[in-house]
C-alpha cells in the first residue's frame, strides 16, 4: 500500500530527506534486495551457470587480451594478466551501473509506477543490484589471483572496497535523472564510457607515462583512476602507494554536492518526463 | 481516520518537441536566444476540496479536462506546479490497472513483487497470493511468463492483485470493464465491495450514473 502520509507542502530539499530516510529502514532495505535479487534471477533465468557466464566471459576476454597486450608492450604475462585483470573487473561494474542508471527513472518508474516507490528506492535498487554483480566477480577474482600468487588480502580491504562506492553511487544519480529528462543522454553515456576505458590505466600502466609528467598528473588526478586504485588495493596492497584520499575526498565532495543540487532542483518534474 | 486536503493545486505540462528533449540540441545552442515556441499546457486551475472519512468524490469533465492528472496528483504519481495536497491514510490508485506489471516476470512472480512493494509482510503475503491466483483463475498458467498471457488474463490477474488490498483511500479512474461476462459478474461484485469499504473514494467517469450510484460529491473540470 501506498504511504500513510504525504505531503507536497515541504520543500524539496526536505522530501529528498525523506526519500533517504525511508529508503534505509530495514523494510525498505529488504525489499532492494529482494527486487535486486529478483532482476539478476530473471535476467540469467535461461542460462544454466547464471551470472557466473558473465564471470567466465570477462576471465576469457582478459585473457586474451592480456596475452596480446603483454606480447605487444613487452609485459611480464603473469603480472600483466594480474593488473588488467581487476581493471576490467572495476570497469564492467562501472560500465554496466552507469548504463543501467540511464533507464533506472525512464523505465524502472513506470514498471514500478502502481507502487510508487521512491526514486531513491530505484537508484539503491540500481546501485545494489551492480554490487552484487561485482561481489560475485571479486570472489572468483581472489580466487583467480590466489592461483596466479598475486593476492595480499588485509584488513583494510573492505574499507578500501567500499571507499569508490558512494562516488559511483552520486554519479549514478546524475546520470538517472539527466538520461530521464534528455532522450539522447543514454547513447552518449555509452560512448564516453567506451572512450573513458582507453584513458584509465588498464590496459597501460601510469608508470608508462614516465618522462612525461603533466600527463602522468592528469592521468593520477582521473577519478577513475583513483576508484581503480583503490578497487586494486582490495586485493593487493603494493598498489596503495598510487592512491591518493585527498583526490577520492574531493571527487566524494564534488558529486555529492552536484547529485544533490541536481537531484532537488529536479525533483518535482522528474515524474513528468518518465 | 483517512483525509485529503487539495489547495489550489494547479498542474502545467511543457509541450515539448524532438529538440527539447536533444541535450546535444541544448549544448549546441547554449548561447542562442531561448526559443518562445515552448508552449505551457496548463491541466488544472488552482483546485481546492478537502476530503474526510465517507466522503466519496465524483471527478466529472470532458476528456483533456485534467481528471487523470488530477487523480494521479492525489495518488502522488505527479507533482502540482503549484499548491499543496496533503493526504493522510493507504491509498491505492487504479488509474491503469495493468501498471507495474511486469511482462517478463511469471504472474506468480508479479503478485510476490507486488506485495512486496506494497509492504505486505511474507506471512501475509503468502495468504493474498493464494486468494490472487484463485480470484483471477490463472491456476496452471500462474508460473508462465505474462507475455504469454492475454490482454484478459492480464486484466485478471492485476484485478486479482489488488482487489485483496484494503485502503484506506481509493482513487478509480473509470470503472474497469473485462470482456469474459462470467468473470465481469464476479470482478463488478468484488469492485463494489472495493469501493463500499473504502473510506474515502475518488471515482473519475463519463457515466453519470455511476457516479449518482457511487459517490456524494462532485467536482466538475474543465
Amino acid at each position: 500500500m501506498k504511504k500513510n502520509y504525504f505531503t507536497t507542502n515541504i520543500s524539496n530539499t526536505q522530501l529528498i530527506l525523506n526519500e533517504i530516510k525511508s529508503c534505509f529502514k530495514v523494510q525498505e532495505l529488504k525489499k532492494i534486495h529482494f527486487i535486486a535479487l529478483s532482476e539478476i534471477k530473471l535476467k540469467y533465468r535461461r542460462s544454466i551457470i547464471g551470472p557466473l557466464w558473465i564471470t567466465l566471459s570477462i576471465l576469457m576476454y582478459t585473457l586474451g587480451i592480456s596475452f596480446f597486450f603483454s606480447v605487444v608492450l613487452n609485459r611480464d604475462f603473469q603480472e600483466y594478466v594480474s593488473h588488467v585483470c581487476v581493471g576490467i573487473v572495476f570497469w564492467t561494474f562501472l560500465t554496466a551501473s552507469f548504463l543501467e542508471s540511464t533507464s533506472s527513472l525512464s523505465h524502472d518508474l513506470s514498471s514500478y509506477k502502481a507502487s510508487r516507490v521512491s526514486y531513491t528506492f530505484f537508484f539503491l535498487k540500481n546501485f545494489y543490484k551492480n554490487l552484487i554483480y561485482l561481489i560475485h566477480h571479486s570472489l572468483y577474482l581472489i580466487l583467480f589471483l590466489f592461483i596466479i600468487g598475486d593476492l595480499d588480502l588485509s584488513l583494510y580491504s573492505i574499507v578500501l572496497f567500499l571507499l569508490p562506492l558512494p562516488i559511483i553511487l552520486n554519479i549514478q544519480i546524475m546520470i538517472s535523472i539527466i538520461s530521464s529528462r534528455y532522450d539522447d543522454f543514454p547513447p552518449i553515456i555509452a560512448n564516453l564510457m567506451q572512450l573513458l576505458f582507453f584513458t584509465v590505466p588498464i590496459l597501460w600502466g601510469v608508470n608508462d607515462l614516465d618522462g612525461f609528467e603533466i600527463f602522468k598528473k592528469i592521468a593520477e588526478f582521473n577519478p577513475f583512476y583513483q576508484m581503480l586504485i583503490s578497487f586494486k588495493s582490495v586485493f593487493n596492497m603494493k598498489y596503495l602507494v598510487n592512491l591518493n584520499i585527498g583526490y577520492i575526498l574531493i571527487y566524494y565532495i564534488l558529486t555529492t554536492g552536484i547529485a544533490f543540487w541536481l537531484f532537488r532542483k529536479t525533483y518535482r518534474r522528474i515524474s513528468n518526463w518518465s | 481516520m483517512a483525509k485529503i486536503e487539495v489547495k489550489n493545486v494547479s498542474v502545467s505540462y511543457t509541450l515539448h518537441n524532438w529538440r527539447t528533449y536533444s541535450l546535444k540540441y541544448k549544448l549546441l545552442n547554449f548561447f542562442k536566444k531561448k526559443e518562445r515556441s515552448i508552449e505551457a499546457h496548463h491541466v488544472l486551475k488552482k483546485i481546492s476540496f478537502n476530503l474526510n472519512d465517507g466522503d466519496r468524490l465524483g471527478v466529472l469533465g470532458s476528456n483533456g479536462s485534467g481528471k487523470t492528472t488530477l487523480l494521479k496528483v492525489l495518488a502522488g504519481d505527479i507533482f502540482p506546479t503549484s499548491g499543496a495536497v496533503t493526504i493522510s491514510g493507504k491509498v491505492l490508485s487504479i488509474i491503469q490497472l495493468a501498471d507495474g506489471i511486469k511482462m517478463d516476470m511469471t504472474g506468480l512472480e508479479n503478485i510476490i513483487l507486488r506485495y512486496k512493494l506494497y509492504n505486505y509482510s511474507d506471512k501475509e503475503i503468502e495468504i493474498l497470493k493464494k486468494k490472487a491466483i484463485e480470484f483471477a483463475e490463472l491456476d496452471k498458467f500462474i508460473n508462465q511468463p505474462v507475455n504469454t498471457y492475454s490482454s484478459g488474463m492480464i486484466l485478471r490477474l492485476a484485478f486479482g492483485i489488488i482487489i485483496n488490498m484494503e485502503p484506506d483511500i481509493l482513487i478509480l479512474d473509470e470503472w474497469i470493464l473485462t470482456g469474459d461476462p462470467s468473470f465481469s459478474e464476479k470482478f463488478n461484485e468484488k469492485l463494489e465491495k472495493h469501493v463500499e469499504r473504502a473510506k474515502i473514494l475518488i471515482f473519475a467517469t463519463h457515466n453519470e450514473d455511476l457516479l449518482d450510484k457511487y459517490t456524494n460529491r462532485k467536482i466538475s473540470l474543465g
